[in-house]
C-alpha cells in the first residue's frame, strides 16, 4: 500500500488524505444552496453605485474614443504639415515681411500703416517686433484683405516664417 | 469507438477523463455567457465540496469557509464571461478561491482550529487508508483519527499560507503539479520546491505520531 510503510506506520501522506473524507452534513448544503442563491439574485438585481458605472462605461468608450482620437490628431497633424510647406513657399515669394500683432481692428490699422502688397506674419501671443503693443489672437486663419496677408499662429513669439514654421503649428 | 479508444491509448484515460470533463465545463460557461444564469447551477454543484474543502483546509473555520465558498462563486458568476476557456475551469474557479482566501487571511489574522465535521463511519470504513491507521478496536481507531486530524490541522496552521495551499491542493485536492501552478500563478519548480518543504515542516511537526 502506498499510504503505510510496511511495519503499519501512518505516513503523512496517507495523514492528509484522510482529510478528503471530511464533509459537512447534507442539510448543510441544503442552506449554503439558499444562501448562495438569494446572494446570486442579490447581485444581479443591485446596481453598482453611479460612480462605479460612470467609471466603467468611461472605461468601455475609451476603446473608440482613443483610437479615434489618435487618428484625428494624425490626420490633423499630416494634413497641417502639408499647409505650412504650401504657407511657407507662397510666403516665401512675398517682397516684404514683417510681424505684427492680430488684434481686434488690426486689420485697417495695419493697411493704413503699410499699405497693400504687405504680407504680415503674426503669433497668438501677439508679440511682435514691429508691435508696439502685442495682443492675443482668438483664432488660426489667414486673414486676407486687400491684397494684405496675415499669417496667424497660435504659437509663441515669432518674428518671422521661419520661426513660425519651426512652431509647426500653422493653419 | 475505435477513435476514442486510440484516444484513450494515446493519452491515457486519466488524461481522456480530464479532457473530456473540461470540454464539459467549458460548454457550460459558454451557456452561462449566453444568459442562461441557470446553468451555473451545475458548475456549483459540481463543485461546491472541492471548493468547500480547499478553503477550509487553509482556513481551519467553518463559517468563514461557507462564507468564503460563496463570495467566491458568486465572484466566478460575476466575471464568468472574462473566462475565455485557455484553461480549464476548475484551475479558474480555484484561483479565486485561493486568491479570496489570501485576502480573507490578511485581514484577519486570527486562526480557530477545529474541525469541519467528524468523519462519519461510513467514510471510515470505506477508507483504505484508515484500516492501517491503527490495529485498535473500532472506537478506539475513531479516537486516534479524530486526534491526528486536529493535529494534522494544527500542523498545517503552522506553515505559511502559500506552502499550506500547494500541500492542499497537491495532497488534498489531486491536483498536479501543473494544475496547481497555474491555480497559484507559479511555475511548476517553485511548486514543487514549496511542496518539499512544506512536508519536511509537517514531518517535523507531527514526528511523534507518525512514528
Amino acid at each position: 500500500m502506498p499510504d503505510t510503510q510496511p511495519d503499519n506506520k501512518v505516513t503523512l501522506e496517507a495523514l492528509l488524505r484522510l482529510k478528503r473524507h471530511e464533509k459537512p452534513a447534507p442539510e448543510f448544503w441544503e442552506s449554503f444552496d439558499r444562501e448562495l442563491h438569494q446572494k446570486m439574485l442579490h447581485t444581479l438585481v443591485r446596481k453598482d453605485p453611479l460612480v462605479i458605472r460612470w467609471i466603467r462605461s468611461l472605461y468601455k468608450r475609451l476603446y473608440i474614443v482613443v483610437p479615434s482620437a489618435a487618428a484625428a490628431v494624425i490626420t490633423l497633424v499630416i494634413a497641417l504639415q502639408g499647409d505650412v510647406v504650401q504657407k511657407t513657399l507662397h510666403l516665401a515669394n512675398a517682397s516684404t515681411l514683417e510681424v505684427a500683432s492680430k488684434r481686434s481692428g488690426f486689420t485697417k490699422s495695419v493697411q493704413g500703416m503699410y499699405g497693400a502688397n504687405k504680407t504680415f506674419v503674426t503669433n497668438a501671443l501677439g508679440y511682435s517686433h514691429t508691435s508696439s503693443e502685442g495682443s492675443q489672437a482668438s483664432a488660426l486663419r489667414v486673414v486676407s484683405s486687400d491684397k494684405v496677408n496675415y499669417v496667424v499662429n497660435t504659437l509663441g513669439q515669432s518674428s518671422n516664417i521661419a520661426s513660425i514654421a519651426q512652431g509647426g503649428v500653422l493653419f | 469507438m475505435s477513435f476514442a479508444k486510440s484516444i484513450s491509448d494515446t493519452l491515457g484515460t486519466t488524461e481522456v477523463v480530464a479532457a473530456c470533463d473540461r470540454d464539459l465545463d467549458w460548454a457550460i460557461v459558454q451557456k452561462v455567457q449566453a444568459g442562461d444564469v441557470k446553468a451555473f447551477d451545475k458548475l456549483i454543484q459540481k463543485y461546491r465540496e472541492r471548493l468547500l474543502s480547499i478553503i477550509y483546509n487553509l482556513t481551519s473555520n467553518h463559517e468563514d469557509a461557507a462564507d468564503l465558498s460563496q463570495e467566491v462563486f458568486i465572484k466566478a458568476f460575476r466575471s464568468i464571461n472574462r473566462f475565455g476557456g485557455k484553461s480549464a475551469f476548475f484551475t479558474w474557479l480555484y484561483r479565486i478561491a485561493v486568491n479570496t482566501t489570501y485576502t480573507y487571511i490578511r485581514k484577519s489574522r486570527f486562526k480557530r482550529y477545529f474541525s469541519l465535521q467528524n468523519m462519519d463511519d461510513e467514510s471510515l470504513s470505506s477508507s483504505e487508508v484508515l484500516e492501517h491507521l491503527s490495529t485498535q478496536s473500532s472506537s478506539g481507531k475513531y479516537a486516534v483519527a479524530s486526534e491526528l486530524q486536529e493535529k494534522l490541522n494544527e500542523a498545517l496552521q503552522t506553515l505559511s499560507i502559500k506552502h499550506r495551499t500547494v500541500v492542499i491542493l497537491f495532497e488534498i485536492e489531486g491536483l498536479s503539479h501543473q494544475e496547481i501552478a497555474q491555480v497559484t500563478n507559479t511555475s511548476e519548480g517553485t511548486v514543487r520546491s514549496r511542496l518539499h518543504y512544506a512536508k519536511q515542516q509537517l514531518q517535523a511537526y507531527l514526528q511523534d505520531y507518525l512514528n
